[in-house]
């Protein structure tokens, strides 16, 4: 598919790699849907972009999901491309031998984050899917994962999510073929945003960073590159195409 | 308290010399949640004890580690 017949909705862009990919992609002369649950972030975007459209839209709750997605595929032609970004970043071990007296993985962050990542890119599939094929409208699901999929010590509920998001589009890739719609997830190692830098203490950061072959974090334009690619080229299906400079968990 | 310092030096990855002085998670880079538990079983393998729950939660400084320690040899 090429960018410039591309109608995009990209959640969680208000920030980070989903800001950066609704306005390169809206510089090329794609339509962009920019959904994301902080309204101030959205509104900066529209200032910096005024074609891209904006809504505010939390990915886990569903109510607010089929709403949004409904009412853009109602007002929009041509809607082919969903890209599952929003995400949260949280890090606990599974049981914190210094927390006294429990030290267990709490359940609240748990459930935040399976809600956001994993249920969030659920919900969002399911409708998208819906209205594609009621439309017979052909096209692609990108899902960003991310290197912890293959399992990251201290990041059992954001491992997991991402575990699940991969084989989300694993099997999308295999039921959604028939009707045109391929499914795709990028998964980044450390990459250089302020998620990554609120997420992480620096120390940590430098850690992988001094893991990781190419002794860097990756740019933010080299997630756009990757989302690109599985924009275009049409052949590329239920893969997961990795992002990390060689980094290896 | 040479095999402590080895054991310091080896799991939080600081140079031998900085184990004489009495640092604390929050001056040891590589000391977190994770690595505490690696100090933990290291500790308890190279002397052969079982710590409790309440000095592992206490065990955040090389002198609170050096006196746990003493409690059981
Ligand atoms: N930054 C990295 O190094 C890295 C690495 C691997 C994977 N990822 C993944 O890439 C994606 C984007 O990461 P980022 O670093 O750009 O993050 P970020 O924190 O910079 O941006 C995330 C955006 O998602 C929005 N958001 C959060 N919860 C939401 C919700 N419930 N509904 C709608 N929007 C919501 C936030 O408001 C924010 O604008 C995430 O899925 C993340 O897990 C990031």
């Amino acid at each position: 598919m090429e960018l410039r017949q591309a109608h995009i909705i990209i959640t969680g862009a208000g920030s980070g790699f989903g800001k950066a990919m609704a306005l390169y992609f809206s510089s090329k002369g794609a339509s962009v849907f920019a959904l994301d649950i902080n309204g101030t972030s959205l509104s900066k975007l529209k200032k910096e972009d005024k074609t891209v459209h904006t809504y505010t839209c939390d990915v886990s709750n569903n109510g607010d999901v089929e709403e949004v997605v409904d009412t853009l595929f109602q007002n929009h032609s041509g809607i082919n491309v969903l890209i599952n970004n929003a995400g949260i970043m949280k890090n606990a071990p599974l049981v914190n031998v210094l927390n006294r007296p429990d030290g267990r993985h709490s359940m609240a962050l748990w459930d935040e984050v399976i809600q956001v990542n994993q249920n969030g890119v659920f919900y969002m599939a399911r409708s998208f899917i819906n209205n594609m094929i009621k439309k017979r409208n052909k096209g692609v699901v990108i899902n960003m994962s991310s290197i912890a999929a293959t399992g990251n010590a201290g990041q059992t509920a954001y491992s997991a999510s991402k575990a699940a998001v991969e084989a989300m589009t694993k099997v999308w890739a295999k039921e959604l073929g028939v009707f045109g719609i391929r499914s795709v997830a990028i998964a980044p190692g450390f990459m250089n945003t302020m998620g990554t830098h609120e997420a992480l203490e620096k120390t940590m950061l430098d850690k992988w960073v001094s893991k990781t072959p190419l002794n860097r974090t990756g740019a933010i334009e080299e997630v756009i590159l990757a989302a690109q690619f599985a924009i275009e080229n049409d052949f590329y299906n239920g893969e997961v195409l990795g992002l990390n400079g060689g980094l290896v968990l | 308290m040479e095999k402590i310092n080895h054991i310091l030096a080896d799991t939080l990855k600081i140079p031998f010399e900085r184990t004489k002085e009495n640092l604390g998670m929050d001056d040891v880079d590589h000391w977190d949640s994770l690595s505490h538990m690696n100090l933990i079983v290291a500790i308890e393998d190279a002397f052969g004890i079982e710590l409790s729950g309440d000095d592992i939660a206490e065990m955040t400084t090389f002198n609170a580690i050096r006196t746990t320690i003493s409690k059981y040899i």
